[in-house]
């Protein structure tokens, strides 16, 4: 967002581009206190120095309860009025609360969680339900606990978190599909609440200079989105399904690109000379083709998506409905600063290669943007 | 409404030669096949011939139906209850005079581009967006409804913006295309809001159904929205800072952009969608002032340009200008043919900005000693004090860059920050993941 964050000049060409940090705070941020170990290195190569936030383990520890406790709680509401696929939500919380405990992954417990889900029917709704599956898909203010989890998770755990909150959304909507009555209309109040929350964090992502927080506020922005549709009539619901399966499979692509960008060449943040195109492109064409389709460029299952739950949003309101077109254009925007940010420019010194590459997350990534692919050239078929 | 037997088929051929080149090329770019540059080339000459050669035929078809207007409305890609995506395709002689004037630029674009692309890093790349453009202006041109409208506008933005930021290592390549994104997300934001209120409160969302929508009340709205869209994607005020950033791109995209087929696809929404807003006198007031405003502004700025393709960028935008007031004024014929003109002489001009100094110099006139420089009228008529003045505003492009900055990107942009601290002193444990510096 150089342009835009930096005042123009008449020539129209502006000089260096505010917004993303220079060479000299562009210094590459240690991997997460979960991932990484206690200690990293000095200033310019010298002694080790002591990372204190890795240090604040109970009080980090006390934090995640604090927010899943939230969750727990707003997740056994739900249960109580039979929308378990906040609970689903919730339960993926807990297990990756469990990971950063155990610093293993249980996939056992992911396993019984989802089947959990897709157990239970979920009939009701109403606003109760909707509040708390905005909390739990991290409407603003109460992404934070999102925002904690991406700060402190490792990485896996974190992709993982966000994806399987669509999976258990989309679950819920193959199990409940025909029997939906109460989960229609959402109290006014609350549809405007998620609009406000869908713009806050589009622009939030605009400013935001650590990549994996953009693409968040990307993927929270089109939370928003979705969840306000799953609560205006049976179009909606259909356009939020198939916006939150766009939604997981571009978080985990995109969050997956940032993760490999620090992991492989320490870049932690947004700077524009950072200029990985030459050194990671296929991680850059990855990264740009799934970012597109997430935006909702035509050939990916987002395009429909939005369009259809647009058509829905509008049979409520027509100013939220110009509030969501709003969120949607400027999450283009966030999305294209971000792949700027780190493709951009020509590298600086301190960007190498330190780790190779992992071509099973390439493989992964583009089988997941052949499926958004496919699923938006043909998606009759599968809704 | 005339549904032909005929032309149905050739209009799908038409449309699956020209996708075959951009999914073929993408699906290569996507998952790392190392092909040549050449045999991307190899793919696009022939996307542009075929291209070509369907649309002389269909052409050829159409006159020989003899009918108005022909609607081709294939099977919904989705459809919910009420609900569906119809890929609606209309066939008429707008229509195909801008499908005519993409087969005519897209092949020389093409062709210039063969040897300035031969040695280029990243060609491949090129030769992608360029497809792609090429095959989304031909859905832009033959749409029947605004749904499939909007699927190939909105392509061509992006493969705009992608091509604006060409040679990435460019600081301010990427930043110009970031400020071009944010126009084109300005006018996306107008043709899809127009979209949804036209399935939401119009009877019937067809193009060929615009005459009988005009009457209803939202119409008005839905023109303005329009406008909006056409206003960004052919640089009209107040979104025309945009376009002489555009011009970071290769020289021929530059041309096939930003002088012949994308800028112009302004004037093409707006002949499109005449019949909804035609009956609407204060849409067309605000279209001609919009566009009598912009030619006024663009040819006192591109003055005061010190570069060729800036300079022609401003003129791209003050001819764009007069097009709109031609359509305002209902002059249609008018507009379509001097859209064709001016598309084909900016094209050239473009193209040849690359060789102007050489074309400078092997000019007779100065071979001769003569002077080139000349002086309009109007500075003639002017006072100097006031010329002085003009002129300095207008070096300044009148501070349009420094207001929308300061009224609107910088208020909007520092609010967000502010967020992100808050959020940041909130999270502070662990801030070194966070958005403040460590």
């Amino acid at each position: 967002m150089s342009a835009m964050l930096n005042p123009p000049s008449p020539s129209g060409n502006p000089n260096t581009p505010t917004g993303q940090t220079t060479q000299q705070n562009a210094v590459p941020v240690a991997s997460a206190a979960v991932a990484a170990p206690a200690v990293t290195p000095g200033p310019a190569g010298g002694a080790p120095a002591i990372n204190q936030a890795a240090l604040n383990t109970p009080v980090r520890t006390s934090v995640h309860a604090l927010w899943l406790s939230v969750g727990v709680v707003l997740g056994v509401l739900a249960w109580s009025s039979k929308v378990l696929w906040v609970s689903g939500a919730a339960c993926a919380g807990l297990v990756v609360w469990a990971a950063l405990q155990s610093r293993r992954f249980p996939w056992t417990a992911v396993v019984v969680g989802l089947a959990g889900v897709g157990l239970v029917v979920a009939p009701l709704g109403h606003g109760g339900a909707a509040l708390g599956m905005a909390v739990l898909t991290g409407a603003f203010p109460a992404h934070l606990w999102v925002e904690q989890l991406r700060r402190d998770a490792r990485p896996s755990s974190f992709i993982l978190l966000v994806a399987l909150q669509p999976a258990a959304a989309l679950a819920s909507h193959l199990v409940t599909d025909g029997s939906s009555q109460g989960m229609h209309h959402a109290p006014e109040l609350l549809q405007s609440a998620l609009v406000v929350s869908a713009i806050l964090h589009a622009g939030m992502g605009l400013v935001a200079v650590v990549p994996a927080r953009a693409v968040l506020a990307m993927v929270l922005s089109q939370g928003s989105l979705a969840v306000a549709g799953m609560f205006s009539s049976d179009v909606g619901r259909l356009a939020s399904s198939m916006m939150l399966l766009g939604t997981g499979a571009g978080a985990v692509v995109l969050l997956s690109t940032c993760a490999q960008v620090e992991h492989r060449f320490g870049v932690g943040r947004l700077a524009p000379d950072n200029g990985l195109s030459l050194r990671a492109p296929q991680l850059g064409a990855s990264m740009l083709a799934m970012g597109w389709l997430f935006c909702g460029l035509p050939g990916g299952i987002t395009f429909f998506a939005e369009d259809l739950l647009f058509h829905a949003l509008l049979e409520h309101s027509a100013w939220a409905t110009f509030g969501f077109l709003l969120a949607s254009g400027i999450n283009a925007i966030v999305f294209f600063r971000v792949y700027v940010g780190l493709f951009g420019g020509v590298s600086r010194t301190d960007v190498k290669e330190r780790h190779p590459d992992a071509p099973g997350v390439l493989v992964m990534q583009r089988v997941l943007t052949l499926m958004v692919l496919v699923l938006g050239l043909a998606p009759s078929l599968f809704f | 409404m005339n549904v032909s037997l005929e032309l149905a088929p050739l209009l799908a051929l038409l449309l699956a030669m020209v996708w075959c080149a951009p999914a073929l090329l993408g699906a290569a770019l996507l998952l790392g096949v190392r092909w040549r540059a050449h045999r991307f080339q190899t793919v696009v000459v022939v996307q542009s011939l075929l291209l070509l050669g369907c649309t002389v035929a269909l052409l050829g078809a159409y006159v020989a139906q003899g009918l108005p207007q022909v609607e081709v409305v294939a099977p919904a890609i989705l459809r919910e209850g009420d609900w569906a995506w119809l890929p609606v395709f209309l066939v008429d002689p707008l229509a195909l005079a801008y499908l005519a004037l993409v087969a005519v630029v897209f092949p020389v674009i093409v062709r210039f581009s063969m040897p300035a692309m031969a040695r280029e890093p990243g060609a491949q790349r090129y030769w992608f967006l360029v497809s792609l453009f090429a095959a989304a202006l031909v859905v832009v041109s033959l749409s029947g409804s605004v749904d499939v409208l909007y699927l190939g506008w909105e392509l061509v933005g992006v493969t705009s913006v992608m091509l604006i930021s060409f040679f990435r290592q460019s600081v301010r390549s990427n930043a110009n295309s970031l400020r071009a994104l944010v126009s084109y997300r300005l006018g996306d934001l107008g043709l899809l809001g127009a979209a949804v209120f036209i399935h939401h409160a119009f009877p019937d969302a067809r193009f060929s159904a615009f005459s009988a929508d005009a009457q209803v009340p939202a119409a008005e709205g839905v023109a303005l929205a329009l406008m909006v869209a056409a206003a960004a994607k052919s640089a009209q005020l107040p979104l025309s800072p945009w376009l002489h950033r555009a011009m970071e791109g290769p020289a021929a995209s530059s041309g096939i952009f930003y002088g012949a087929l994308s800028t112009h696809l302004g004037p093409f929404l707006l002949l499109r969608t005449a019949a909804l807003w035609m009956p609407h006198t204060g849409v067309r007031v605000a279209m001609a002032a919009m566009g009598g405003t912009t030619a006024l502004y663009a040819t006192l700025v591109g003055r005061t340009r010190p570069d060729a393709k800036t300079t022609l960028a401003y003129a791209t935008m003050a001819q764009l200008g007069i097009i709109l007031v031609e359509v305002a004024l209902g002059l249609h014929t008018l507009a379509l043919v001097h859209l064709w003109a001016h598309a084909g002489l900016r094209t050239w001009q473009f193209l040849r900005s690359s060789s102007l100094i050489q074309d400078f110099q092997d000019n007779p006139r100065y071979r001769a000693g003569q002077h080139l420089a000349r002086t309009s009228g109007l500075q003639r008529l002017l006072p100097a004090a006031v010329n002085q003045r003009l002129y300095l505003a207008a070096s300044r492009q009148f501070w349009l860059d420094g207001v929308q900055w300061h009224l609107v990107a910088r208020p909007v942009l520092g609010l967000m920050s502010w967020a992100l601290r808050v959020e940041d002193a909130w999270l502070g444990a662990s801030a070194q993941k966070g958005n403040t510096a460590p």
